[in-house]
């Protein structure tokens, strides 16, 4: 009887669990491919009486420059490390969520870049919120090791529909 | 009603009460450069080591990259409820003489029809000292995000990369 209340309770606590996941809207981006970005994150709210949810909403951009949702890694303290498909158009869209602990307010910014992974190449993005600036820097490596390099910012208006 | 958003143009608003509004970027000097001991009112000079080109191209290129922004806000209260658009945009007047860097915002209905008023609410002026050297005026007013935008602008101008402010945060 008792295995049977605690089998339920497990049953109602995962449903609920399915429930909640699915009303959020966000779907934890997942890939199999072998990973070639690097997330290292670095962010502060600046304050006891703020937090800060941070993440990047990975897209890929279709032939007509239209944004298909693949999921978000959502960023901790640690680095992290996801796999992108190569030679495909990606949209990385980092945000920084900023809410009052004591009373509702909340503002959200938001920095996209396009990146299309070459294959035999590693990406590192360098992300970091302190003070209410943020910085977002991304950088290529080829794996036989040149040296790496800062990648210059290409925003979602430079898509051209091909 | 959400007036968060409005608070560096009420400062500028309360710089000028006995003025009229600057509906031009002229103006907005103009009112600093004549008001500057008003509470709220910003004005901060320095020099910097490089040409006034040099300057001039790279904080335009961080303020298209950072300051091009829109955000949406909803505020409930018990009894009402608002919400719309708050949208910051960047320009840049660069010439051999001299470099004017200026932030407009604008509020905007949640369908995004413009409601009419246009606020300057910074500026960043450059001219040559010498062929390596720029003198550069920053003018702003209190209320965020013009004294954090001013902070950014500041460095970009002195050639750090201090990445982009947040123009949403309170």
């Amino acid at each position: 009887m008792r295995r049977a209340r605690k089998a339920v309770l497990r049953l109602t606590v995962l449903l609920a669990a399915v429930v909640l996941a699915s009303c959020s809207g966000i779907t934890p981006y997942r890939s199999d491919l072998a990973k070639n970005l690097r997330i290292e994150p670095k962010t502060s709210s600046g304050s006891l009486f703020q937090t800060l949810n941070a993440g990047v909403n990975v897209y890929e951009v279709d032939a007509k420059c239209q944004l298909v949702y693949l999921g978000t890694v959502k960023l901790k303290d640690s680095a992290l490390d996801v796999g992108l498909a190569a030679n495909r158009q990606i949209y990385l869209e980092f945000y920084f969520i900023k809410s009052a602990v004591l009373y509702s307010s909340s503002s959200s910014v938001d920095y996209g870049l396009l990146l299309r992974p070459r294959p035999a190449h590693e990406y590192t993005a360098e992300v970091s919120y302190a003070n209410d600036l943020y910085k977002v820097q991304l950088w290529e490596k080829a794996r036989s090791s040149a040296p790496k390099r800062l990648l210059e910012r290409r925003s979602l208006q430079t898509c051209v529909p091909s | 009603m959400n007036v968060r958003p409005l608070l560096p143009a009420l400062s500028v608003f309360a710089l000028l009460s006995a003025c009229a509004y600057p509906k031009t970027i002229g103006e907005y000097r103009q009112m600093h450069q004549d008001h500057p001991d008003f509470p709220g009112a910003k004005r901060e000079s320095f020099q910097i080591a490089q040409p006034l080109n040099q300057v001039a191209q790279h904080v335009k290129k961080k303020a298209s990259e950072c300051l091009n922004a829109s955000f949406r806000f909803t505020e409930r209260t018990n009894t009402s409820i608002s919400s719309g658009i708050t949208r910051y945009q960047p320009f840049a007047n660069i010439s051999a003489e001299r470099a004017e860097i200026y932030v407009t915002q604008s509020g905007l209905t949640p369908s995004g029809k413009e409601r009419g008023l246009i606020y300057y609410i910074f500026l960043l002026d450059l001219t040559p000292i010498s062929k390596a050297k720029t003198k550069a005026e920053l003018y702003y007013s209190w209320g965020e995000p013009s004294p954090r935008t001013a902070k950014a602008v500041r460095a970009w101008a002195t050639g750090q990369d201090v990445g982009c402010p947040n123009l949403a945060a309170e």
